[in-house]
């Protein structure tokens, strides 16, 4: 997959972006746009931190039975009519979709958003076997015409600008009026709406993801701010969910639960304008719904995270809100990961999904200051998974020559006290020099990469070391 | 699903037992997955739902107007029609309906000649429909539809505007109460049940939220036999 080869680069890519200006206008919005929305949503709900344990409650005892749920949620979704598949890996996904969609003599799929389609590239597979698959989701769908990958989890396109989506729509959109006014997003948002009219309601398959699969019911839950979903899934003649198996849920009361943290966390809404509990195809007798509906339960590498160092990543329900909030992500966007799932759950995921030499830089991609925990509603405590996979790196060797140097460095230096300290002394004094008013501007030779982008504050007294002996003396002194 | 697929997920269910350790009755933490499906338990109750005590209808309308939705209370199904025309006129709105074919919007009484009315599938373009929900949820202003016999989940998304009925005995507190509703009717959930809440929108672009993405522009909420807002206390 393309996902191991451009996470390699995390550095480079994430250099590019910051000089990039229409990108960091759209960060901007993102920047102060979500933490604002965060506290106005939260100051309505007081219950959050109480909800916010007893979803990790939730998901922590479903991990521990998931071989139970997961029997429970086959039982009760075939018997409510669907077809449940097991796919062992992305491949295996692919394969059991485009047989479906053969078997169904498909030309057209719709598509809602779905991070699990992505991660295993079914519309690229879907297309490059003659058939077209269509995104839905306003922000996956200009992506796609673009040719582009989602840069956000949960705002795919949240990486451009009106005037992005505007150039796009112009360029792609050839059979309308050249002259037609399309400078706002209300007009941009008709001409989709106008444009996927005709897919939603002539596809032959709507193939779909899932927030949460309950095993009480055989149950899948769908959350949309669009009503793409519930098009997609209601109006063609077949259903298709494709979804990771991490996302079951006991009962219906413990998909409440979550779904009054996930929009919250989210997208600042108490809940999404759409929320869909879907179980089984249409019964005799309805109006309308599709003839066949099935599931595709994807592992991919998650199973082998039970009782492991990273099983917590499993209660992961992909709000977005730890890219939202992280220094990095918001420095650099989502496209500078290279990978599928962006900032620190990417970071954590991905190699998991991938393989750590594949995707070693993601981890690195974080400066650990430990915001991602503090908004994470099911408390994955990711900085700590991220140390884990660093230290997995540096064991095997993966860790870059100039790192590898400089913590050989440190380390022969930290063996010698005196000259440590005498290195740190002198370094504070130089720093010191450099800065003005408090900030240094610019550093010479490794330190340059770093100013480039930010300013470094500069150290106002003597060492750390030399401040603690002062005070240590200061106070033994009566 | 095929055979080789039966048997590789059954090799994969028994991997995850022996990584996740025998299963006792009382379940692997203490609880039992059978006893959480008997006896679902549930989270604390939201305070905005406690606070409002018995005036759940009054809360349903302050959060449906919140999550972007119209909302008025008329008296009885009689009333419906001239709110729909004075809404219609004050939207702008040509007075042609699109009705869905379920009891509750087929009960209501519109005079000859005042609105044009049609049934079946809705225009691609949209157009205005006219249709039930099954409940409504105060927590979250939230309109419960569903999938069935004379119930096209369609008509709830294909319009560019949807005025929609709801009776006002209707208005459940929360989810919880539903599936509390849904487990004494049987508990078999119909192919889609839907929560509507507020009309569709996106913040794809620039984050700027704006309404009417691929479902209604416009929500009106008639909330049948509800208490006028004037006197209600």
């Amino acid at each position: 997959m393309s996902l191991e080869v451009s996470a390699r680069s995390f550095p480079e890519k994430a250099h590019e972006a910051l000089g990039r200006e229409r990108l960091q206008k759209t960060l901007g919005y993102l920047r102060f746009g979500s933490a604002a929305g965060r506290r106005a949503v939260m100051a309505r709900f007081p219950e959050f931190d109480t909800y916010r344990d007893l979803g990790k409650a939730i998901k922590d005892h479903t991990l521990a039975h998931l071989d139970t749920y997961m029997e429970m949620f086959l039982e009760k979704a075939a018997a409510a009519g669907a077809h449940v598949h097991w796919a062992a890996d992305g491949a295996e996904a692919r394969a059991i979709i485009l047989d479906i969609c053969r078997k169904r003599g498909t030309r057209t799929v719709t598509k809602s958003k779905s991070m699990v389609s992505e991660e295993i590239e079914l519309a690229e597979h879907l297309s490059a076997h003659g058939i077209r698959a269509v995104e839905t989701d306003l922000g996956e769908y200009i992506v796609q015409i673009r040719g582009e990958r989602p840069s956000h989890i949960i705002g795919p396109a949240i990486h451009l600008t009106k005037e992005d989506v505007e150039e796009t729509f112009r360029k792609v959109h050839d059979d309308l009026p050249p002259g037609r006014p399309l400078g706002t997003p209300v007009e941009l948002i008709s001409e989709a709406r106008l444009k996927l009219r005709d897919d939603f309601l002539n596809a032959d398959v709507g193939i779909s993801g899932a927030n949460f699969l309950i095993a009480e019911t055989g149950t899948v839950v769908l959350v949309t701010n669009e009503g793409n979903a519930e098009l997609t899934t209601g109006v063609p003649k077949t259903h298709i969910v494709l979804t990771g198996i991490e996302k079951l849920v006991p009962t219906l009361e413990d998909a409440t639960a979550l779904l009054r943290l996930l929009a919250r966390c989210g997208t600042g809404q108490d809940l999404t304008a759409y929320t869909s509990f879907i179980t089984g195809a249409a019964r005799p007798g309805d109006a309308d719904g599709p003839e066949e509906t099935h599931i595709v339960l994807l592992d991919n590498g998650r199973s082998r995270m039970l009782r492991t160092e990273f099983e917590e990543m499993l209660r992961c329900i992909r709000c977005g809100a730890c890219l939202n909030q992280c220094p990095v992500y918001t420095a650099v966007g989502g496209h500078a990961y290279g990978s599928v799932y962006p900032g620190p759950m990417g970071a954590v995921l991905t190699p998991m999904l991938a393989s750590v030499d594949e995707a070693g830089h993601l981890p690195n991609a974080s400066s650990f200051c430990g915001k991602c925990e503090e908004v994470c509603p099911m408390r994955i405590p990711l900085p700590r998974m991220m140390r884990h996979w660093r230290e997995r790196e540096f064991e095997r060797g993966l860790a870059p020559p100039a790192m590898r140097s400089g913590l050989g460095l440190w380390r022969t230096l930290a063996g010698w006290p005196a000259a440590y300290r005498l290195a740190l002394g002198l370094a504070a004094r130089v720093l010191r020099g450099r800065g003005r008013e408090g900030f240094i501007r610019t550093l010479p030779f490794i330190g340059a990469g770093w100013t480039e982008h930010r300013d470094m504050r500069a150290p106002e007294g003597g060492t750390f070391l030399a401040q603690w002996s002062a005070r240590a003396g200061r106070e033994r002194r009566p | 699903m095929s055979r080789s697929q039966d048997a590789a997920l059954a090799a994969a269910l028994a991997r995850m037992r022996q990584t996740l350790g025998p299963l006792a009755g009382a379940g692997r933490d203490g609880q039992s997955p059978r006893e959480r499906i008997a006896r679902p338990p549930r989270g604390p109750v939201p305070a905005r739902i406690t606070a409002a005590g018995n005036a759940i209808e009054r809360l349903f309308i302050e959060t449906a107007r919140a999550a972007g939705a119209s909302v008025e209370t008329v008296p009885g199904l009689a009333a419906v029609p001239a709110r729909i025309a004075a809404y219609l006129a004050g939207q702008g709105l040509a007075p042609r309906l699109h009705r869905a074919p379920d009891a509750f919007t087929r009960a209501v009484p519109f005079p000859d000649g005042t609105i044009e009315l049609a049934e079946g599938p809705l225009p691609p373009e949209g157009g205005i429909a006219l249709a039930s929900a099954e409940a409504g949820l105060a927590e979250t202003g939230s309109l419960v539809v569903r999938s069935g016999p004379d119930r096209p989940l369609a008509v709830h998304l294909v319009p560019e505007t949807e005025i929609v009925l709801l009776d006002a005995g209707d208005v459940l507190p929360s989810q919880e109460a539903l599936w509390e509703r849904l487990r004494r009717a049987g508990g078999a959930l119909p192919r889609d049940l839907t929560l509507v809440t507020g009309p569709s929108r996106t913040g794809d672009i620039e984050m700027r939220v704006e309404m009417g993405a691929h479902g209604p522009r416009r929500l009106h909420i008639l909330l049948v036999g509800g208490a006028p807002e004037e006197t209600a206390d």
